[in-house]
């Protein structure tokens, strides 16, 4: 590995282990409107099946991040972006994470068609999710 | 690097605005504990080259999947976390901008070497993320 070539290009597909999505949990309207003037993304609306909305960040039609209200548990705290890993399957990982001492904050459960993730904190604090994906939602950059 | 320039004030590059990476920020003495290698695939390993031992690089495979640097007490109160990281082609002017838009500043912009040059903001609701100037982005 050199520096030159720690940084993804485009790419098609997120072999497990590989971080393959993020989102910002937060307030979307105020946030879709910084994050748009400052990096000129557009945003697909996408319905969700809890009632809430899913903004798909884009640049030239390329999905490349979401915005997405905070859920429910942590409303009122402050928003954060997550990083969100491939993994073959998000049950196995997320029991896998708990025996290496990590903490599930969202029990694996199924994002409509897309996939299956779980929200995990590691021992050290952080958080990241887990994605065994069905289909691939394009993250393509 | 591609001429193409699409966005904003003709100022983003092509790849502007989408992710460039993600780094795992933890405290010093907890570095390369988390069990992440284990918990991502069988394959991570930390690397410590070629960016030094204040740099670690997950790589999942031959391929770069991720890094981990220690939280100094300098950065102030940051609990850990995962940093997201995308790129523009002009870290200063997207600092200026964030500023003006109502942003934070929690890291000003200096200079990896050999890397680019970055900044850490923060969106006026409190989220935060990175921003980097590649010195060799990818095709």
């Amino acid at each position: 590995m050199t520096k030159e070539n720690f940084y993804d290009g485009d790419r098609s597909e997120y072999p497990a282990g590989t971080f393959c999505w993020i989102d910002l949990a937060t307030d979307p309207g105020a946030a879709k409107s910084f994050y748009g003037e400052l990096l000129g993304w557009d945003y697909l609306v996408v319905p969700t099946d809890v009632g809430t909305t899913y903004n798909l960040a884009t640049i030239e039609a390329r999905q490349v991040a979401a915005i997405c209200p905070l859920p429910e548990e942590r409303a009122g705290r402050p928003p954060y972006w997550l990083s969100h890993v491939s993994v073959a399957n998000a049950d196995e990982a997320a029991t896998k994470a708990v025996d290496l001492g990590g903490t599930l904050l969202m029990e694996p459960f199924d994002v409509m068609t897309a996939g299956r993730i779980s929200v995990i904190q590691d021992p050290t604090g952080a958080l990241f999710s887990v994605w065994g994906r069905r289909i691939t939602l394009a993250p393509r950059w | 690097m591609p001429s193409f320039r699409c966005g904003v004030e003709g100022s983003l590059w092509r790849r502007a605005g989408k992710s460039a990476r993600n780094a795992l920020l933890e405290r010093a003495d907890d570095e390369g504990s988390s069990g992440g290698g284990s918990i991502l695939h069988g394959n991570v390993r930390l690397e410590t080259e070629p960016f030094g031992d204040s740099y670690n690089v997950f790589m999942n495979g031959e391929r770069p999947a991720g890094g981990v640097l220690g939280i100094d007490e300098e950065m102030g109160p940051v609990p850990p976390n995962w940093s997201v990281y995308f790129y523009v082609d002009d870290c200063d002017a997207i600092h200026e901008r964030a500023v003006a838009l109502g942003g934070s500043i929690h890291m000003p912009p200096m200079d990896y070497p050999e890397v680019g040059r970055g900044c850490v903001l923060g969106d006026p609701q409190g989220g935060t993320f990175a921003v980097i100037k590649l010195v060799s982005p990818p095709d």
